[in-house]
């Protein structure tokens, strides 16, 4: 009797520790995989007008001639180090011209819309038009202006300028 | 002799317990103890049979996954240079079995002090069981679920990377961890 008991309980301790493993054991495998991604400093300025006019106007009326362009929208995009300053600048190859005469590119100026973008005299030397610091996208307007004079003789007259966005 | 008498007084005990000697108590000794180690010895050597019976093995064919630089116009979702990549699942259990395939990110993309969100990862899966998402550095994300005792799935998974403007430049890593694990 006293065997039976012995043995009966041994078969239900060992069933017991198999119904327990069976709840409770799991088996584990793992990989580690790294992930690299690289992002290279760029910069792409957008204008919305590949030219601007000013019309012919009487100085004493209108002593400021608007571009019948404006406002002229522009989107800066660049990727750059985080403490780094994005610029954008504008500068003419010359004044203004027609033939032998000139209207000097002073004259003409803007005003700006938009977050950092920032307005400006024209000039054949570089003239800010915006800045910011890291990466990122911004998007704004640029209105241009022509001093009007009686002193300007008669002719078309045209120029270019170059906006140059840099992100280091 | 004397001893053997006094047992049969007690009415009825058997034959191997008359033979079996008295101790220094009075008390017969009994031989419970070797039953009790064969019960110990039954459990340990059972568990350990049983671990080993249950496998669960998971292969990758890569180590590393690569984001090139993009115009992120252009290139809005980066996919890894080495998509697709493969995954094979193979477990032998005992008894049905619940076997999920987990991953989990250690971090964000670091590059010195620059971030990029890591759940910016993401993947599409091919595969049965094998299911898309999305990394995550807190909690361990789905990549695939089958629930039998005997599991041989292969798939493959294609990883991108949501590119911005807004990223600063540089060389981000970080490290994840694929689980398999059957229950």
């Amino acid at each position: 009797m006293r065997t039976s008991v012995v043995v009966l309980t041994m078969i239900v301790a060992c069933s017991a520790l198999l119904g327990v493993s069976a709840v409770s054991w799991g088996v584990i495998d793992q990989e580690t995989v790294t992930i690299n991604a690289t992002v290279s400093a760029k910069a792409k300025l957008t204008i919305g007008v590949a030219a601007i006019n000013f019309a012919d106007a009487d100085p004493d009326t209108v002593p400021s001639i608007a571009a019948a362009e404006n406002p002229v929208s522009v989107t800066v995009k660049a990727q750059t180090a985080g403490a780094s300053t994005v610029t954008l600048t504008v500068a003419a190859d010359g004044d203004l011209d027609s033939g032998a005469d000139t209207i000097d590119i002073t004259n003409v100026t803007w005003t700006a819309t938009g977050a950092g973008f920032v307005g400006g005299t024209m000039n054949t030397s570089a003239q800010s038009a915006g800045s910011w610091t890291g990466s990122g996208q911004q998007s704004g307007t640029f209105s241009y202006s022509l001093a009007n004079s009686w002193d300007y003789n008669a002719g078309s007259y045209t120029q270019t300028v170059v906006y140059t966005l840099t992100a280091p | 002799m004397e001893q053997g008498r006094q047992e049969r007084k007690a009415g009825g005990m058997g034959r191997a317990q008359r033979l079996l000697p008295y101790g220094r108590s009075g008390r017969r000794v009994t031989n419970a103890a070797p039953i009790v180690v064969l019960v110990f010895s039954l459990s340990t050597f059972l568990l350990p049979l049983k671990a080993y019976c249950d496998t669960a093995t998971l292969t990758l064919d890569v180590v590393t996954l690569s984001f090139p630089s993009s115009d992120p116009d252009a290139v809005p979702q980066i996919s890894a240079i080495e998509n697709p990549a493969s995954v094979i699942v193979t477990v032998r259990a005992s008894n049905p079995s619940i076997v999920d395939l987990t991953v989990i990110s250690a971090g964000d993309l670091m590059s010195g002090s620059d971030s990029i969100a890591i759940d910016r990862v993401s993947w599409t899966a091919l595969g049965d069981g094998f299911v898309p998402g999305a990394l995550s550095k807190t909690d361990p994300q789905l990549v695939g679920q089958w629930f039998d005792r005997r599991v041989d799935a292969n798939g493959t998974l294609w990883f991108q990377l949501e590119n911005s403007w807004d990223y600063a430049t540089g060389t981000y890593s970080q490290s994840v961890i694929y689980t398999l694990i059957s229950y």
